[in-house]
């Protein structure tokens, strides 16, 4: 099938869209460098920064979420692909005089080995950059290694958490205290019925009937899980799924959860609300409180149908970090 | 045909791999569909613009190809931008002077295939580039060990025939890194891009000797 989008030449898309970003939002945040998204405003040096990196075509995710409170800077690739060392390294360097850098990386090949790069280089002019990974897919199994997991849309929530902690002025071994603890016990699962097209190659990305569904496909159409099956109803996926991620964060009765349905990009709210209604009912049997909740289009995936469901485990002080105030173009608390 | 590795021959090799992936161009993205996000042919199309024009600016061979790792880094993106990067500043330190031997020119590829093995711990099996990487290096090191006094056509027409049969292979294997590992045993019988047009460029690296 030929490719249905609204493009001019595709390959400078990752450009134009970070354009018209720049353009829409500019009391909150700018593009310098054509590659990365800081806050319009940047915070003061004291503070430690919050620096992220990722490919384009997952909008709002990542540099939706820069502004008060979330990301300091969001360093863009190109079209699901990391951007080069240089340009993370030419990131870093703004922040070279804050209190702290904190890189967040999904774990991703390509997200990976350019963090490693642009570390081995930031290292090399002397700016002191700490990492922290996120790979909570539980598709590959709840007892699969951190190593074969996937960094899926979990991330936005762990920033949203680490941004708070920075802005308090705590220090980078306090943000990264506090983050760890959210970001071991949060776990993401996906679901595709219909793949997505690279709006550069023009090309699908994955297979899937029509009467198809794949629980635990990624977010770029790559597969995952036990492959495809055949769809269901919105309560049985959201039952199946909601009840893998408590078992894989060893929720316990009594806790209190974060319940966040995200949709791939060509999934209805109305899709959205039913799912969550489910997998709401479901915690809530398992003894969970539901404390903060969200249905929305967080990271996306081109015109993907499906949706991420999410669920983090808060303590007191992550969730405290989570209520906390933020203003950026995609989450706004007052 | 030339007997000694150039800046002058690195260009003219980078601008026939370059044109050599452009007329494979549909079907690298196809292959890298089947398994991965589709958009294999549009990066390595980058990758060697960015290294072709990179190469041309002023310096030695071994700044030729330090230009050429960050020309790389700094156009493109994805798992091969640090891949490609670090391949090619192992080169740039392995590069002794600037006009190698086919002796002193195999011993720069085994330097590019040391830094690389810095950033990936991927070996022949895994369904990636380094299928075609490992065995065209060590066929070059092997037409040297063999015969001392093997041409510069021969050190490369050894990595071109090893690279190919390398990038065939991936087919039968499952991938174990990238996105392509989410597929497991599904991602068995199609060929690995990387590998592909890894293969692609060491021939254009041999016909560009034979050329010269």
């Amino acid at each position: 099938m030929v490719m249905k989008k609204f493009l001019n030449d595709p390959q400078r898309v990752t450009n134009e869209l970070l354009e018209g970003y720049a353009l829409c939002y500019p009391d909150k945040i700018k593009l310098v460098s054509e590659k990365i998204v800081v806050r319009a405003t940047p915070k003061s040096k004291d503070k430690v920064a919050i620096v992220t990196l990722g490919g384009a075509g997952h909008e709002p995710a990542l540099s939706g979420f820069v502004g008060e409170g979330m990301l300091d800077a969001s360093v863009v690739g190109d079209i699901f692909a990391a951007p080069g060392a240089p340009k993370i390294v030419e990131a870093l360097r703004m922040f070279k005089d804050n209190a702290g850098i904190i890189l967040v990386v999904l774990n991703h090949e390509g997200d990976q080995r350019n963090a490693a790069m642009a570390l081995m280089m930031a290292e090399k002019e002397g700016i002191k950059v700490s990492k922290i990974v996120t790979a909570e897919d539980i598709a590959p199994g709840a007892e699969a290694p951190r190593s074969e997991r996937r960094g899926l849309g979990g991330c936005i929530p762990l920033i949203k958490i680490l941004g708070a902690a920075a802005e308090k002025g705590m220090s980078v071994d306090e943000i990264l205290a506090i983050g760890e603890r959210f970001n071991e016990r949060m776990a993401t699962l996906a679901v595709t019925l219909k793949v997505a097209t690279h709006p550069q190659a023009g090309q699908e990305i994955g297979a899937l009937a029509d009467d198809q569904m794949e629980i635990g496909m990624g977010q770029h159409g790559e597969g995952g899980g036990n492959g495809p099956e055949l769809m269901q109803s919105a309560d049985w996926v959201a039952e199946t799924m909601c009840k893998k991620l408590l078992y894989a964060i060893k929720a316990q009765a009594g806790e209190k959860i974060c319940l966040i349905i995200n949709g791939s990009g060509a999934t209805t709210l109305m899709e959205m609300f039913v799912v969550f209604r489910k997998a709401y009912e479901v915690a809530k049997a398992a003894g969970l409180e539901i404390v903060a909740s969200k249905c929305a289009e967080i990271l996306t995936v081109q015109e993907a149908a499906g949706f991420q469901m999410f669920v983090g485990v808060f303590d007191d002080e992550t969730l405290a970090m989570y209520n906390e105030p933020c203003d950026t173009p995609y989450w706004v608390v007052r | 045909m030339t007997n000694t590795f150039t800046k002058e021959l690195l260009v003219s090799a980078l601008k026939g791999a370059l044109a050599s992936v452009v007329a494979r161009f549909d079907e690298l993205n196809a292959l890298d569909a089947a398994t991965g996000d589709g958009d294999h042919g549009t990066a390595i199309e980058a990758t060697l613009k960015a290294a072709v024009e990179s190469a041309q600016q002023p310096g030695g061979l071994s700044d030729a190809l330090s230009n050429v790792a960050m020309g790389i880094m700094s156009a493109t993106g994805g798992s091969t931008s640090s891949l490609n990067g670090s391949f090619y500043m192992g080169l740039s330190s392995g590069a002794t002077s600037d006009e190698l031997d086919p002796a002193a020119t195999v011993k720069m590829y085994e330097s590019g295939l040391d830094m690389l093995k810095t950033m990936t711990t991927a070996q022949v099996g895994d369904k990636t580039m380094m299928d075609a990487m490992i065995p065209a290096i060590e066929a070059m090191s092997a037409a040297i060990a063999a015969n001392p006094g093997a041409t510069l056509a021969d050190v490369f027409n050894a990595a071109a025939t090893a690279a190919k049969e390398g990038a065939e292979k991936t087919s039968e294997y499952v991938a174990k890194f990238g996105r392509a590992r989410n597929l497991g045993e599904r991602s068995r019988g199609s060929k690995d891009a990387g590998a592909t047009s890894l293969a692609l460029i060491f021939q254009a690296f041999a016909d560009a000797v034979a050329n010269a």
